[in-house]
């Protein structure tokens, strides 16, 4: 019998590439607009149009921050932390941080020094 | 009403047992075949809960970027994942759904209304030793089609076993 999800088809020749990158973290409240828009709507808008490899956004359950009001989710219209993280090169980083800082009102950006792993196997 | 027992035991253990075995059963059959064992789960509760690894300090944060609709042989991909991680003795891992997002596909993760097929943003995070998570990344790239993995030094402060905390609550 194989033990087929005791150890995956491992191909044996893959080649890994470990790349330097970075990553960054955008802390703020679901609340936060830029333009009419809901303001994490906008950076990831605002991402794809500067090339960024690719941007998620997180929604926290609960949180505070820099007006030290507490984040949480009411019965009418939730205030929630919002995350917002990015992974790319640090020069694209530095092109994007400059942006969304005009974009942002309160918050918090952080980057970290990370590696990581591209996997692309599907065609297109 | 036909009856078989069955026993798993070391080669040596059987070979004890074999010849009483065979003077006993005068009508029937012997079968002995080599077994491997993936998992020995105990239910007993007097022994502390044997943590997975000694984390303490220095430690290495996993992420890995998917989208919620990725499959793996028929089943959610992060759900094959947190399984194979966990056979393989990794900590912990968590998985958490984004709201929004593109990435590895170029298509953008986002909800739709009208549509049951959303294809949320789904990263899951591990924390466990470098090494521990060097002997995921060869699984998690055979499992993975699109996507991302996202590695980080980070200092663990406290890891806390729930048996061991049921017992400090005892003690308290």
């Amino acid at each position: 019998m194989s033990s087929g999800w005791c150890t995956a088809n491992t191909p044996t020749n893959l080649m890994r590439t470990i790349r330097k990158a970075k990553l960054l973290r955008l802390h703020f409240s679901e609340h936060d607009h830029y333009k009419g828009k809901p303001l994490y709507e906008a950076i990831v808008a605002k991402c794809k149009e500067l090339k960024i490899a690719g941007a998620t956004v997180f929604r926290g359950l609960e949180g505070y921050g820099e007006s030290a009001e507490i984040h949480r989710h009411h019965i009418v219209g939730s205030d929630q932390p919002i995350i917002v993280t990015v992974v790319d090169s640090e020069e694209n980083l530095q092109r994007l941080i400059p942006v969304i800082e005009e974009m942002m009102d309160t918050g918090m950006i952080a980057t970290s020094d990370v590696d990581y792993i591209r996997i692309q196997k599907s065609a297109g | 009403l036909p009856i078989r027992i069955e026993f798993v035991e070391t080669a040596q253990k059987v070979d004890e047992v074999l010849p009483t075995l065979y003077d006993m059963v005068t009508d029937g059959l012997i079968e002995v075949h080599d077994t491997e064992v993936i998992k020995v789960a105990k239910k007993e509760r007097k022994r502390p809960h044997v943590p997975h690894t000694e984390l303490k300090g220095k430690a290495r944060l996993m992420r890995i970027y998917m989208g919620e609709s990725d499959k793996w042989q028929g089943e959610p991909l992060h759900e094959a994942i947190l399984k194979r991680l966990r056979l393989m003795d990794i900590s912990g891992a968590t998985v958490y759904r984004g709201i929004l997002g593109y990435g590895a596909k170029g298509h953008t993760h986002k909800s739709h209304m009208l549509h049951m097929g959303h294809d949320y943003p789904v990263m899951v995070s591990v924390v466990d030793t470098e090494e521990k998570l060097n002997s995921v990344l060869d699984e998690l790239e055979s499992m993975m089609k699109d996507g991302i993995i996202v590695l980080s030094d980070v200092d663990v402060i406290r890891l806390v076993h729930s048996q061991y905390a049921h017992e400090s609550h005892a003690n308290d």
